[in-house]
């Protein structure tokens, strides 16, 4: 097996509401990496994500970012979904301008530890932010599946790209 | 000419996602060092990947204590406001954030905070900067992130780097080199990754 193996790549050629990633496989950690925005008619706008399909209040956020000169931090907890992803560019943003973002889900197969991930996430359009953050799924099943949807109810736009991989030790 | 080691025996696999497409590491002190797209179906062919990732052990000879570090992307040096960056920084006392836009040769796109060649701090002490790009064959803005870590025992700082090439071609070369100094010091080394999309259904 590869030491990381690209498990789906999905490049959307026209806006969708939210995309799954069902097929897991038997890896220690995974990865998702991607391009984004969403047709929000508003600013900015994250990703979220929800493990197992759960849609209950059990994930928790927290990020600290730097958007022009100012540094800052925030959380949000008993929420819906944790983020995968913070600011990404909408409708707002001259079309060409997408966000970027690496998010690691460790640990994913494991049916006794909380979920956690980790991402580091870029937008350069009408708003810079530059951020770094972490979410939680309070339960401890083995993550079987996900879901990532932008935050706010809109689609991801055109264009949006998304790759998943699998990190695996042998 | 070899396949790619994706292509066995002329059929299409998912192989290793990451290939390693080149290590530069200076023998003596240079300007600057270039990954150029070889445009053969090889594995220095830029258009083949999705991302790509640079990995920076580095130092500049900047007389001070430390010196910017940037890129210059499909070499544009075109003189508008091309390069924007945005930054988050600790140094140890505090934080701060700021945002850069430059155009040229002289700034580029800043993706670290490196160190540098004061004669008060030793010779041996590199900085680590790592540095994605993203989706480098497609129509949109080409964006990034990164981070950079330098201690140059006596001050040091670490940052968060978002930044965008207002460009919408493919990246075709990327040049990395230090901002104020002249040079990157001898026994740098940088090494470039290309990060695959998944190929097979």
């Amino acid at each position: 097996m590869a030491v990381i193996e690209a498990i789906e790549t999905v490049y959307l050629e026209a806006d969708v509401t939210s995309i799954t990633f069902s097929s897991l496989g038997s890896y220690e950690h995974l990865q998702l990496r991607g391009s984004v925005r969403t047709d929000r008619a508003s600013a900015l706008e994250p990703v979220a994500v929800q493990f197992n399909l759960d849609t209950g209040a059990n994930y928790q956020t927290i990020v600290m970012y730097g958007n022009s000169t100012t540094e800052a931090a925030g959380a949000e907890h008993g929420q819906v979904r944790a983020h995968a992803a913070s600011w990404m560019p909408t409708t707002t943003a001259t079309s060409t301008a997408y966000g970027s973002f690496v998010c690691d889900i460790l640990d994913y197969r494991n049916g006794s530890k909380n979920t956690t991930l980790m991402h580091h996430t870029g937008t350069i359009a009408d708003y810079t932010y530059v951020t770094f953050g972490t979410g939680l799924w309070d339960n401890v099943a083995a993550v079987t599946q996900f879901k990532i949807y932008p935050n706010n109810g809109s689609d991801f736009a055109r264009g949006s790209e998304f790759t998943l991989f699998g990190l695996a030790s042998s | 000419m070899a396949d790619p080691a994706y292509i066995v025996d002329g059929v299409l696999t998912d192989g290793e996602a990451w290939v390693g497409i080149a290590t530069t590491t200076l023998a003596s002190d240079t300007a600057s060092i270039t990954f150029t797209s070889t445009d053969d179906g090889q594995v220095g062919d830029f258009s083949q990947y999705m991302d790509l990732v640079a990995i920076s052990y580095v130092r500049s000879d900047r007389v001070a204590d430390s010196d910017w570090y940037s890129v210059l992307i499909s070499g544009d040096t075109a003189a508008s406001a091309q390069y924007v960056t945005q930054k988050l920084r600790g140094n140890g006392s505090g934080a701060s954030a700021a945002t850069y836009t430059y155009g040229g040769d002289s700034n580029g796109c800043i993706v670290g905070v490196i160190s540098a060649a004061d004669a008060t701090y030793s010779a041996n002490i590199f900085a680590s900067v790592v540095t994605t790009f993203f989706d480098v064959n497609s129509g949109k803005y080409k964006t990034l992130v990164g981070q950079s870590a330098a201690d140059w025992d006596g001050g040091g700082e670490v940052n968060l780097w978002a930044g965008t090439h207002k460009k919408q071609t493919p990246i075709t070369s990327i040049k990395f080199y230090p901002s104020f100094g002249t040079n990157l010091k001898d026994g740098s080394t940088i090494s470039l990754f290309g990060v695959l999309p998944r190929m097979v259904a």
